[in-house]
């Protein structure tokens, strides 16, 4: 059996923080969703429901003629795009991060507001790779939480002025809960069709070698070093 | 009886050859063997460094022998034999 090296705290660290970016991120030639619909005035419409990665990356088209659409980030489907929010003129297009568009919660929303008239949009969003590698929704929230959990913890750890003997008990029971969460995870992504390169760089999931390669003939001989030990022993 | 064996003869700790699952050695108590058929006594070792328990009537005798690397799923891909190596048996 192959001994298991447990991460530093510098790596896992590393490890959690950089593969919920990634996963929450957008798929790697993933097929993008497109939405597209009209709107009448007065009207909000849920476009995506979250979490989202803030480096996601959306395209936010006006399609409409005369009114102008807000769009927004929100705490549920059905709140309206009031300022500050993304204005997009009739006509005009918005390629911009999640982490940009104003607003918190995991709803994006666009709103048609009152006295423009009917209006249309069309809203390009990639699949995140949560989704593409298989990972059910609600087991990417707990990652989410777990790594907020973790930066919150190392952080205490990583001040000596608020280290303490139980601060450092929690950040290790932390670490060693997370890893036993994180196997069934791995495992997914790991047998997901949809792995890519760059997910098996990230979570250290290396691909099997499916065609052994044969040994060569040995060609040299080696050099041999005897030792004479003294003393006995007895065998019982 | 210790044995050590390296891949590199200025090699700084004994180490398996990458191709090999062990090590061969065959080895003869009293006049010297003139080739690894003359050795009366052998065993194969899945380690660089190998302990060998000779009996204690053999202490203060001369043992002679010779080592190779061993591919066990295929022995026709095993390597050549060492040169003789000799040593007087510990007491």
């Amino acid at each position: 059996m192959p001994t298991r090296i447990p991460p530093t705290d510098a790596e896992f660290n590393t490890f959690t923080i950089t593969a919920t970016i990634r996963l929450g991120a957008a798929s790697e030639g993933g097929a993008a969703e497109v939405i597209e619909s009209a709107i009448p005035e007065a009207t909000t419409h849920n476009l995506a429901q979250g979490p989202f990665s803030n480096a996601i990356q959306v395209k936010l088209e006006n399609t409409g003629a005369a009114s102008t659409l807000t769009f927004c980030r929100a705490g549920n489907a059905t709140v309206g795009c009031a300022p500050p929010n993304i204005i997009v003129a009739p006509g005009a297009s918005v390629i911009i991060a999640m982490g940009d568009i104003p607003g918190t919660g995991n709803f994006l929303n666009v709103t048609n507001q009152f006295g423009l008239g009917a209006g249309s949009y069309r809203v390009t969003l990639p699949t995140a790779s949560f989704v593409r590698l298989g990972i059910p929704g609600d087991v990417y929230v707990s990652w989410v939480n777990w790594d907020n959990r973790w930066a919150a913890k190392y952080a205490q750890y990583a001040n000596e002025d608020t280290r303490t003997t139980t601060i450092t008990h929690e950040k290790n029971n932390l670490k060693e809960d997370f890893t036993a969460f994180m196997q069934p995870v791995l495992n997914i992504i790991a047998a997901s069709p949809n792995i890519t390169e760059g997910d098996r760089t990230v979570f250290h999931i290396k691909k099997r070698d499916a065609n052994p390669t044969p040994r060569e003939t040995i060609t040299t001989a080696p050099f041999v070093l005897p030792f004479a030990l003294q003393g006995g022993g007895n065998e019982i | 009886m210790k044995f050590e064996l390296r891949v590199l003869k200025d090699a700084s700790r004994p180490s398996m050859h990458l191709d090999a699952d062990g090590v061969e050695i065959y080895w003869k108590i009293g006049a010297a063997p003139i080739s690894p058929a003359d050795c009366t006594e052998k065993d194969t070792f899945s380690t660089a460094t190998v302990l060998l328990k000779i009996n204690l009537a053999d202490a203060g005798k001369r043992m002679g022998g010779y080592a190779r690397w061993k591919n066990i799923s295929d022995t026709n891909k095993s390597g050549p034999w060492s040169q003789i190596f000799s040593i007087v048996i510990g007491s």
